[in-house]
């Protein structure tokens, strides 16, 4: 998973929480709030990015972001944490393991 | 006591602000955030002009503890301000911890997204027992709740948001309009809170 596409779905869930804000005034050096961001706001653009990309961040990492780029790098680690971890047997694995 | 304005109504006044102020106001990308950051400090310095007998321009910030705003030569005057949606919403006490945040009130796309992500397991399943036209306001007024109280500890919202109020602060919801919510959390004895409007009311 790319960081341009994970930027990008950032950007749509922000455009849609944040009115009238364009897709090319959202830059990564700025904070959420920077763009007219409230607290909820933020919320949902981190917790619907995460539910659309099946990511999942500790909450503990998020009070720690100060910029989307922060965001995106974050999400983008656990993209790649998530891939190389072995998911649950199919159910054609756990048949021959018996 | 708690001082409110419509951001409508409030005057920016630039010349006013410090040069972390000037800073912060520089951060924002679109000219109605910044108008609307400067308009709210404003206020904020005309309430504590009221309070000090101060001029506005010539009151100093610092830090205190947990790096809590407070204002330098009136220490034991303490206060908060928010502002969200159409409304600047200050706090102000003596010798207290205090903290108030407002949000206003909207449907939201992902609102399951932000509960699942940022609440706590009970209070999620209260908010899925509502109605789903009361889901918005409830989890607004929870999330100033945690807000409030963060702010009065000086401590940072930690999620999930449940309702923990800190041992010794007390919450009072904040009449405003059915738009928005607005909570204060304060420490110390039982106290009514009186709301203004404007700078005296």
């Amino acid at each position: 998973m790319s960081k341009e596409h994970i930027f990008a779905v950032v950007k749509k869930h922000l455009r849609q929480a944040v009115d009238g804000l364009a897709d090319e005034q959202i830059e990564l050096g700025k904070s959420m709030k920077e763009l007219g961001a409230n607290s909820l706001d933020i919320v949902e653009v981190v917790s619907a990015t995460m539910r659309e990309l099946k990511i999942r961040i500790p909450r503990s990492e998020l009070s720690k972001l100060t910029n989307i780029a922060g965001l995106v790098d974050l999400l983008g680690h656990a993209a790649t944490a998530t891939a190389g971890q072995p998911g649950p047997p199919t159910a054609d694995q756990a048949a021959r393991s018996r | 006591m708690i001082h409110r304005a419509r951001r409508a109504s409030l005057r920016p006044r630039w010349d006013w602000l410090d040069e972390a102020g000037r800073r912060r106001a520089a951060g924002f990308l679109r000219a109605a955030d910044r108008a609307a950051f400067v308009a709210a400090q404003s206020f904020l310095r005309r309430v504590l002009a009221h309070h000090t007998g101060r001029a506005p321009q010539a009151l100093r910030f610092g830090r205190g503890g947990r790096g809590k705003p407070c204002l330098r030569g009136a220490r034991a005057l303490a206060f908060n301000m928010a502002h969200g949606g159409e409304w600047v919403v200050v706090a102000v006490g003596h010798r207290r911890r205090l903290g108030i945040d407002v949000e206003p009130v909207r449907r939201r796309r992902h609102l399951d997204a932000v509960v699942a992500a940022a609440y706590a397991l009970p209070a999620a399943r209260t908010l899925a027992q509502l109605p789903a036209s009361e889901r918005p306001r409830a989890v607004v007024r929870w999330w100033v709740r945690a807000e409030a109280c963060a702010k009065a500890t000086g401590r940072g919202l930690t999620l999930p948001v449940g309702d923990a109020v800190p041992a010794g602060f007390r919450l009072a919801m904040v009449d405003l309009d059915p738009g928005h919510l607005a909570a204060l959390a304060f420490d110390g004895r039982p106290a009514g809170v009186r709301v203004v409007d404007g700078v005296e009311g």
